[in-house]
């Protein structure tokens, strides 16, 4: 029976939504003159059919893991966290910035200054709008989204002016040491080809994953967060403190967002690159609702994720549909997902 | 013929009936004052009477005819439009723009401002009601703004108005203004049901008062035949009468400068001395003293608003007092909040569990631990195992019937949930217990479990500070009582000689021999 249960209540809503996004996508295909069947074969079985494929499942999925579980934890503690995008890109230059202005220190000891200065630099991005919303009750959603144009601009503006790569037309710093570039997976793996993209970030982001969701089920303060999340009136009366919640969590969640900068400087651009990023933040609040929030969820939401993404370039290679469909049935997916999940609920609240 | 007339309403939220079988009737150009306690089932009547709820059973007539609310706008089609204690106006608008919304003329499909300015100043003119129509109503005051409020009602066509404490919100002038254009709308045909706690006013106005207590009108009577003492009795219960058999002659009781009972030097667990509280510049308390000793139940009555909700939130340190002090274990507290008045002995038991005291969507085991999260952790991390073992034992203990404490809490029944919460403020053995409606919405089987655990922490030199609008519970479980009324401590009784009534007396101001 409680089997049963978590299952209507956590697998059934998801399944259901993606096998109609996936139906409504192939009927779209059909209208675009392309076969169905030829859709999702180059869509899910190509995709899914090689290793080296899959490993670009995976790269795919990276960023989208770090983003999405930093959306998630916003949402844990019942902040909306749309500041990922802003934090990353702060990250990303705190990363370049230190690689480049520490060189001398020793490889291992860098690598460590560089994430944990972008993961500190993420973190008070993504506290700002948490101590403004604690402090004078201003809503998080406006302020990470100004937060993200002030990020972008300022970012920009510094790489612009004062750590250009001498010489070049594109606004980009110079490269990092060799010394702290993330290894690609392909230097241990010998069946995946030696210019793929998968580095050790992937691990990391699994790694991450794991301890945010014993950061969440078993730490004091993941409690609280919980807490705050689920019923504020009552956590506040049980002594559990807003201000500090709201600032940790956000922090924490920008922490975490930005750790894409990392993967995007350490693992593969190996410098900063204005204008890098391309929608993770924004796409993390989708794979943060398709996996409940629920950091273990968000692994398998961000591998569906990159598994479209990658699927979209076979699509336009292969096929006559264009890639643009994938969007659609991503977003149909989470359209999806919060209809069905209303729908069962309430069919369940009725009947109980 | 009455021109509003109800029959057989009842309606009932799970096991609770917040209407049984009530009968109501309304004659044409009177003003009907509803009173009643808190609970006693007048705001679920008026909800179904302007359509915002649905009777279980029964009917409603209007004019001898049978007729059905789904919506507010149902009834307002019918001629029954609702004043809401909080109004419902949108600030920036002018005071003519929200007296049209939801109907305006129109002209190309555009407010015609012309056309609504002729009606409404023609209505204005029938009932003598005057008002700016071209201010912004958030520059209104807020005897203004219920005037926007009645204008909106008269334009759509009301003739019956119910008006929920009405005054609560107005200065004495203001409420002379309401008062007149109350009988102004009655004199010549409209009627007015007017809800309110304030006995003066109710004579003051209505023609005819109807008392509800336990979900029924169990009284209704001409204004110009009845007495306060007698409204009161009404209100409070004919049980009340048992009781005062039992008042002695010390019933004009301590004085109410002399809180304090010990007269030893122990200093006593909580003492609070003239602590005061505003909020938006209305004063929610006014310099209250008070002092709890280990060992007593020190109940506090009161209608509700008086102050009540104001006291707790001090107490717990989610508002911060303007002027007084607060002392624990003789200690000042300088800025208390939730987590140092727990640290300090502190347990809570909040009016509404679901909302203050658990998170409905996680388990037993989750919600035992909220509070006492810190004790139950090393190092930052939560100790599950001890938890495990403390919570099976605890639903023992309780007998609390759960299947799992892995279920979720919203799985357990209302007295299951509110033993939970006792069990989990309990098991950290607190110096005293904030107790606020501890047994509302219970069962009497689980309000008695409730009783014989605050007793037995009593008994066990803890001591208990008790808010409730149960004046039987209060009775029963005090040693003494303190009448709240409009954030004061007006009288404190020896509870071994004081009754329902006389508390009830009390709680409505002092009264006036």
């Amino acid at each position: 029976m409680r089997l049963l249960s978590i299952y209507v209540h956590r697998f059934l809503p998801i399944s259901l939504a993606l096998s109609i996004s996936l139906l409504v996508g192939g009927l779209l295909a059909f209208v675009a003159g392309e076969s169905p069947i030829v859709v999702f074969r180059t869509l899910l079985l190509d995709t899914l059919g090689s290793l080296d494929s899959i490993a670009y499942v995976l790269f795919n999925a990276t960023p989208l893991i770090f983003t999405g579980l930093a959306v998630a934890i916003g949402f844990r503690a019942g902040l909306f966290n749309i500041g990922c995008e802003g934090q990353l890109y702060v990250g990303a230059f705190a990363t370049a910035w230190t690689a480049l202005a520490f060189s001398w220190l020793p490889a291992p000891l860098l690598m460590l200054v560089t994430i944990v200065s972008a993961m500190l630099a993420g973190g008070i991005w993504g506290a700002i709008p948490g101590w403004l919303k604690a402090r004078f009750g201003a809503h998080e959603v406006i302020n990470t989204i100004m937060m993200n144009f002030i990020a972008v601009a300022s970012v920009d503006y510094l790489v612009l002016n004062f750590l250009k790569e001498p010489g070049q037309m594109i606004s980009q710093t110079a490269k990092i040491p060799e010394g702290i570039r993330f290894p690609r997976l392909s230097s241990f793996l010998d069946f995946l080809p030696q210019s793929h993209p998968l580095e050790i970030s992937f691990i990391l982001a699994l790694l991450v994953a794991c301890l945010l969701f014993l950061f969440l089920n078993r730490s004091v303060w993941g409690y609280e967060i919980r807490m705050m999340g689920l019923n504020p009136e009552a956590a506040i009366r049980a002594g559990i403190s807003e201000s500090r919640t709201l600032v940790f969590s956000m922090g924490l969640s920008g922490a975490i967002a930005a750790l894409v900068g990392v993967w995007d400087v350490l693992g593969y651009h190996y410098r900063f690159v204005s204008g890098f990023t391309s929608g993770w933040g924004f796409l993390g609040i989708a794979v943060a609702l398709l996996a409940k929030n629920h950091p273990l969820g968000v692994i398998f939401a961000a591998c569906f994720f990159g598994l479209l993404s990658k699927g979209a370039l076979d699509l336009e290679l292969f096929t006559a549909v264009p890639r643009e469909i994938v969007l659609i049935i991503e977003s149909l997916a989470i359209l999806f997902l919060i209809v069905s999940e209303r729908v069962l609920l309430r069919d369940r609240e009725t009947r109980g | 013929m009455p021109l509003l007339e109800t029959r057989h309403i009842v309606k009932r939220y799970g096991a609770v009936l917040a209407n049984q079988d009530v009968h109501f009737i309304l004659q044409p150009g009177t003003v009907h004052a509803l009173v009643g306690q808190n609970g006693a089932g007048k705001t679920t009547l008026m909800n179904i009477l302007y359509g915002m709820i649905q009777p279980d059973e029964g009917e409603i007539l209007i004019d001898g005819e049978k007729v059905q609310f789904h919506t507010p706008r149902d009834a307002l089609t019918h001629g029954l439009g609702m004043v809401h204690q909080h109004f419902m106006l949108i600030p920036p608008f002018s005071a003519l723009e929200n007296v049209v919304l939801g109907s305006e003329p129109r002209h190309l499909g555009l407010l015609d401002r012309k056309r609504a300015t002729r009606q409404i100043r023609d209505i204005m003119d029938t009932w003598r009601l005057n008002l700016d129509l071209d201010v912004p109503v958030e520059d209104l005051s807020v005897g203004m703004r219920q005037r926007v409020e009645i204008l909106r009602l008269l334009y759509q066509g009301a003739e019956i108005l119910i008006l929920d404490e009405p005054t609560a919100v107005l200065a004495p002038p203001e409420i002379e203004g309401l008062f007149s254009i109350l009988r102004s709308l009655c004199s010549r045909g409209k009627s007015v049901i007017f809800i309110s706690h304030k006995l003066k006013e109710v004579f003051e106005i209505a023609e005819v008062i109807s008392v509800m207590r336990d979900g029924q009108i169990v009284a209704t009577i001409d204004s110009d035949q009845a007495s306060r003492e007698e409204i009161a009795a009404w209100m409070v219960g004919e049980d009340g009468d048992r009781r005062s058999q039992h008042e002695s002659k010390s019933s004009a009781g301590p004085s109410k400068n002399s809180l304090s009972i010990s007269p030893d030097d122990v200093p006593p667990l909580l003492s609070l001395r003239s602590l005061s509280y505003r909020e938006h510049g209305v004063p929610q308390l006014d310099g209250v003293d008070l002092t709890l000793h280990r060992g007593e139940i020190l109940g506090i009555a009161g209608v509700e608003g008086n102050g009540q909700q104001a006291l707790v939130d001090v107490l717990l340190g989610i508002r911060q007092a303007d002027s007084g002090e607060i002392r624990v274990h003789g200690q000042p507290i300088s800025r208390p909040c939730p987590r140092m008045m727990r640290d300090l002995g502190m347990a809570y038991i909040p009016a509404d569990r679901q909302r203050e005291g658990s998170s409905l969507a996680s388990s037993i085991e989750e919600n035992f631990l909220l509070g006492r999260q810190h004790q139950y952790s090393r190092y930052g991390v939560l100790l599950t195992q001890a938890l495990s073992e403390e919570v099976a034992h605890q639903l023992d203990r309780y007998e609390i019937q759960a299947a799992h404490p892995n279920i979720p809490m919203q799985s357990l029944s209302g007295g299951n949930q509110q033993k939970l919460i006792i069990a989990r403020e309990l098991a950290s053995e607190p110096a005293w217990i904030l107790a606020v409606h501890p047994t509302r919405g219970l069962d009497i089987h689980a309000a008695e479990f409730v009783h014989s655990q605050l007793r037995e922490w009593r008994d066990r030199d803890s001591a208990v500070l008790l808010i409730s609008s149960d004046l039987d519970e209060l009775l029963k479980l005090s040693d003494r009582i303190a009448v709240m009324y409009r954030g004061k401590f007006i009288r404190l009784f020896d509870a071994a000689a004081t009754s329902e009534y006389e508390l009830g007396r009390w709680m409505l101001g002092p009264p006036t021999y």
